[in-house]
């Protein structure tokens, strides 16, 4: 499943998304269906079904809280009753992200954004996103940097960092990527770059 | 004799001056000369303008144009009134904004940190970006950037995300990204700091093996002894010596005048 | 802040979605013409720097910490839409790679957060920077613009999520949203300004160009037209973020009008639209909770803009004296 081609992977998480998410309220049916498939493909993925938990139990809360302020308003609750329509938004929540989980464990962000470009996105928006995993993990490093000299440094208890220290960090991160994109930009010219995005595949 | 005349040299620079928007000098009035395959190494204090002079030979400036943008790159001021418009000429062609685009493809720059330069999702690909903007196709930009990796000995790598490297492995793949564009020139700027020994006596043997032309800047004087015949010794802005190395590194009064130090390796040699 | 899939009527997400593509595409056409060959190395730095920014936790209490969010930040850095093609990367990967925020609210997350949080901020930043002037202008601009934008984007996300209700929904839900925006809000102006005053004091000139109408224009006021949109936005901007934390209250009218109606005998007994059980229709008052939400919200709105306007005087005071046109440092550099 993970050699399989990373466009097929995305339309089709788009297609079960938009399903879960269309499927009117009530639909236990429906929705039960999709979550067998679900079920199936954590399966096939040999994705870890805890941590698939784990990270699921994250938002819970949050749509909890959001199911239970919308579902008054929605039409659909007077002829379900309050509890079917939280539970439905609950559930297809819960099969939507988990859909979106298991895409991230079949496929690499930069397969996934060969895909996006290969199906249409603008390049330059592509080629942004590339840029942006790459440098993500430039600018963590400076910040892990940054923060363990400010920790080293700062004697107030334990590892709270005061509010003008953490800005002053963030302004620092924000000035040095400032800068290294003005390098990386005359690095790209030093090569031929003229803003024609090139790609090898 | 003659024959020497009619090639022209690989890097020239006559007078060039260069000052940064606010208002501080950089650059004094350089002359300089470089013939074809020469290794030359440009030392100096910090501050004495090596960078900034580096830029100028692939006509890119530092700090020109909107700060808020960056800089935008421009090239060399004209000349002041009664002297000769200065300038920068690699292979006998003056570097300007109409000619920019052909000088990038004859001098290959070098940056200190790879990871300003090393900016593409895998190593192939970064390898790749210099043909495939030169125009090659991907078939053949694909393996112009497989010979080169196998060139500087990486080419296991080459479908790796560059954080997994090293620090030494991701400044190797700079040198092979560089490498691809095919120049006859080579720029670097200080190719071996930061390198633990191992790493940094690999760079020297690749640099070492290189056949076109170099002026590598550097504080790495030992390096500068082994592979570079010819010294210039810059400081605030002006040349201030320009000969063989071994003269010039050698000269105790000279370089600490300028903020450097005798290596170790004529120190030594001094010694009673 | 990020909306999660099947809360919204579907309806409302494929009109979003509608919108945001559109204000993406309008937006990286925008960037692109400006910056030319330098987009994706600066608009993919600044989406790291915002991703990265992010994750920095700024502790607000036993337990909790906030974070910023940035769309102002980045639209006082690189101009409006620069600012939303920067969250709209940010989003994106958020939505991919952590599930955080669906991948049918996207545009929703994007109309909310990208085009309120960083073109309206925007909007609301340049003409309250050009009326005070000077680096205190910019420090107080983006402040300001930084608190309304969230409570704008609190209010245009209960608008979304209340699309297929009643009146009273939308006002039940906005009293949630803007109080508990309020507190991010207030967050989002603090950390905006500190960091904004620490580059206006450290490489100010990033910050001086104004990056989409050219402070550099010689006669003052003969700005192109778009300037006086970005005023009357600005203004609307402002204005709408006010009512979103004033308006529960004034809800309160129908509310109470409804109650009376309903006790006299003229008005449908209707249910209610809390999802606390409703109280006996005997009690004298209304639905108690719902009204301290009410309440709460005006005013933390109230006390959020004055502590707003409080402390971005105060951070912006280092910079009295700065004079109304910031001029680049010519001399004594070095």
């Amino acid at each position: 499943m993970h050699r399989l081609d990373a466009r097929y992977k995305l339309l089709f998480t788009l297609a079960f998304v938009i399903a879960v998410v269309a499927t009117p309220i009530g639909q236990w049916r429906v929705l039960g269906s999709l979550g067998l498939l679900l079920a199936l493909l954590v399966g096939i993925s040999g994705a870890s079904v805890r941590s698939l938990v784990l990270r699921w139990a994250g938002f819970a809360l949050v749509i909890g809280f959001l199911a239970v302020m919308v579902a008054p308003g929605l039409p659909a609750r007077a002829s379900h009753g309050l509890v079917t329509v939280i539970l439905s938004i609950v559930v297809k929540n819960s099969l939507a992200f988990l859909m979106m989980l298991v895409l991230a464990t079949v496929s690499s962000w930069l397969d996934l954004l060969q895909a996006m470009r290969r199906l249409g996105v603008p390049r330059v928006l592509v080629a942004t996103l590339q840029f942006m995993e790459r440098y993500i993990h430039v600018l963590g490093e400076e910040l892990a940097r940054m923060s363990q000299a400010r920790r080293a440094r700062s004697f107030q208890g334990g590892s709270i960092l005061s509010w003008r220290l953490l800005t002053g960090m963030l302004g620092m991160l924000l000035l040095r990527s400032f800068e290294r994109a003005e390098r990386v930009h005359s690095a790209m010219l030093a090569r031929g770059w003229d803003g024609t995005i090139h790609n090898l595949d | 004799m003659t024959s020497d005349m009619k090639v022209p040299p690989a890097v020239r620079l006559c007078g060039l001056e260069y000052r940064y928007p606010d208002g501080k000098e950089a650059l004094r009035g350089v002359d300089m000369e470089l013939r074809q395959g020469e290794c030359v190494a440009l030392v100096g204090p910090n501050g004495a303008g090596k960078s900034t002079l580096l830029l100028h030979l692939n006509g890119l400036l530092p700090g020109k144009g909107r700060p808020d943008l960056g800089h935008h790159h421009g090239l060399a001021l004209a000349g002041r009134n009664g002297r000769r418009p200065p300038g920068v000429w690699i292979d006998g062609i003056e570097v300007n904004h109409r000619t920019a685009a052909q000088v990038r493809r004859k001098v290959g720059l070098l940056f200190q940190d790879p990871d300003d330069q090393l900016f593409c999702t895998t190593v192939l690909e970064d390898v790749a970006f210099g043909p495939l903007n030169q125009g090659a196709s991907r078939d053949e930009a694909c393996q112009i950037a497989r010979e080169c990796l196998a060139r500087v000995d990486l080419q296991d790598l080459a479908d790796r995300p560059p954080h997994h490297l090293s620090f030494g492995e991701r400044k190797r793949v700079c040198l092979a990204g560089v490498l691809s564009c095919r120049p006859s020139v080579l720029v670097l700027d200080e190719p071996t700091a930061n390198l633990d020994p191992r790493g940094r006596r690999r760079f020297i043997h690749l640099i070492g093996t290189l056949p076109s032309t170099k002026l590598i800047a550097t504080h790495d004087l030992e390096m500068v002894l082994e592979i570079c015949p010819r010294t210039i010794l810059l400081d605030r802005g002006r040349v201030v010596a320009d000969g063989p190395s071994r003269d010039i590194l050698g000269n105790a009064e000279l370089v600490e005048g300028h903020g450097l130090e005798l290596p170790l390796s004529l120190t030594l040699r001094r010694e009673p | 802040m990020h909306i999660p899939d099947a809360v919204l009527d579907p309806r409302v997400a494929a009109l979003t979605g509608v919108m945001g593509a559109a204000g993406l595409f309008y937006g990286l056409k925008s960037v692109e013409g400006r910056l030319k060959e330098r987009t994706t190395s600066l608009m993919g730095m600044m989406s790291a720097f915002i991703f990265a920014a992010q994750m920095v936790n700024f502790p607000v209490g036993p337990g909790v910490s906030g974070h910023l969010l940035g769309g102002v930040l980045v639209a006082v850095m690189l101009g409006p839409w620069a600012g939303a093609v920067v969250i709209a990367a940010v989003l994106i990967v958020q939505c991919f790679l952590f599930g955080d925020g669906g991948l049918t609210a996207l545009g929703a997350n994007f109309v909310n957060m990208g085009l309120i949080g960083s073109v309206v901020g925007y909007a609301i930043y340049a003409p309250i920077r050009r009326w005070i002037g000077g680096h205190r202008g910019i420090l107080i601009a983006a402040m300001i613009a930084a608190w309304f934008t969230v409570l704008l984007a609190a209010g245009a996300c209960a608008a979304e999520l209340s699309a297929a209700g009643s009146h009273r929904d939308f006002f039940r839900i906005l009293s949630w949203m803007a109080l508990v925006h309020a507190v991010i809000g207030l967050g989002e102006a603090i950390i905006t300004g500190l960091v904004v005053r620490f580059i206006l004091l450290t490489r100010p000139e990033l910050i001086e160009q104004d990056p989409t109408w050219g402070l550099e224009s010689p006669v003052p006021g003969s700005g192109p037209p778009r300037r006086w949109l970005a005023t009357i936005l600005g203004g609307l901007g402002v204005a709408l973020a006010v009512v979103v934390f004033l308006s529960p209250l004034a809800s309160e009218l129908p509310d109470g009008l409804e109650f009376v109606g309903q006790r006299i005998g003229f008005l449908a007994d209707e249910s209610p639209s809390s999802p606390i059980p409703a109280p006996m229709p005997d009690y004298q008052l209304p639905l108690p909770s719902l009204e301290h939400v009410k309440a709460a919200t005006a005013v933390a709105g109230l006390v959020g803009t004055l502590v707003v306007f409080a402390v971005s005087w105060g951070l912006a005071r280092v910079f009295s004296g700065a004079g109304h046109r910031s001029e680049r440092a010519s001399a004594d550099a070095a």
